[in-house]
């Protein structure tokens, strides 16, 4: 006697799953270009956050980056806690979450560049502490500041949820908008 | 003074106005000294920004902070964490409108309000033995929380 139809979108949710299951391919390309997307992010944002020049990318470059697509499934991984741990001698999470395990302790006799052999204040973070190759000076220094942390897994979890949150909600728009 | 340092600052204000719940030594922004365990550091992170509708100049912003816990002992760790995480979940956190005087932060009344809209915490292992590590680095967490600053901008 009495029928109630609900629509939102003008569409009932089974007419909705529906346009959603056949733009299933195109979000599989597409949240690949998010995975691959991400995996960029955070090499640049290591790149951009190192904290003295010269810096040769051995961490970003150690973060690897893997895809795979399944019946049903799409799955991206970046980075692998084992691969960085044995390629950077673990030295990532010291750079991620920062440390004082340096703090108070004597580096090995080298020498300082730019600048002096023996740095002072006016090339704070400007240059690097080299131990070998060059001519040595006769300073060792004391460490005196811990390592900042760059927090970059903790960007990439912040910037991969948003990434995925508008892959997600880019779909529903263009299903809602469907005729 | 803008909105990400006077989040910051509010936050930190925040937590020593509850510290007889926290029992912190030092509620601060930079790396503790060992004499200042049990300390709680907040850190910047990253901001997202959302329109608020489709071709709007206006958005709401999400800012996720950084908070650091470095305590003495792995309970000392558990217990402020828990601490810290109760306090963020069940307060709305007063955002003041600050501005730097000679060499210290005058906090005004409170603009507006923050709440937790995400968290995630876990424990930051260094990848060595805890023997080996200085005290300073043995017992941290992480908790790393997004607010919304419940403001359109």
């Amino acid at each position: 006697m009495v029928r109630v139809v609900i629509k939102r979108y003008g569409k009932s949710p089974k007419e909705l799953l529906l346009d959603l299951e056949n733009q299933w391919f195109e979000f599989q390309a597409e949240a690949l270009d998010v995975g691959k997307g991400l995996h960029n992010f955070v090499k640049e944002y290591i790149k951009s956050h190192a904290k003295r020049p010269g810096y040769k990318g051995k961490i970003a470059n150690a973060i690897s980056y893997d895809e795979s697509i399944e019946m049903g499934k799409v799955s991206f991984a970046i980075g692998d806690i084992a691969q960085l741990d044995e390629k950077t001698d673990r030295a990532w999470r010291a750079v991620n979450w920062g440390s004082s395990h340096m703090v108070g302790r004597k580096l090995p006799v080298g020498y300082f560049r730019p600048g002096q052999a023996k740095p002072d204040r006016s090339h704070f973070r400007e240059g690097r502490w080299y131990s070998t190759g060059g001519t040595m000076s006769k300073y060792a220094p004391y460490v005196k500041m811990p390592i900042p942390p760059m927090y970059f897994v903790e960007a990439l979890i912040t910037k991969g949820r948003e990434a995925i949150f508008n892959l997600i909600n880019k779909f529903l728009e263009r299903v809602k908008s469907k005729k | 003074m803008e909105l990400t340092e006077r989040i910051i600052l509010s936050l930190i204000k925040f937590l020593e106005n509850n510290n007889d719940i926290l029992g912190a030594k030092s509620i601060n922004r930079i790396t503790p000294k060992e004499k200042d365990l049990p300390a709680i550091i907040i850190r910047e992170g990253t901001s997202s920004y959302r329109d608020i509708e489709i071709g709007s100049r206006l958005y709401k912003r999400q800012i996720t902070l950084y908070i650091e816990i470095f305590a003495n002992n792995d309970s000392e760790r558990l217990t402020l964490k828990d601490k810290v995480i109760s306090l963020l979940r069940k307060n709305s956190i007063p955002i003041y409108d600050i501005s730097a005087g000679e060499g210290e932060y005058v906090f005004g009344e409170p603009t507006d309000y923050m709440n937790v809209i995400d968290m995630t915490d876990y424990r930051i292992r260094l990848g060595e033995d805890l023997a080996n590590l200085d005290l300073i680095d043995r017992y941290r967490h992480l908790i790393n929380v997004t607010f919304d600053i419940g403001k359109i901008e």
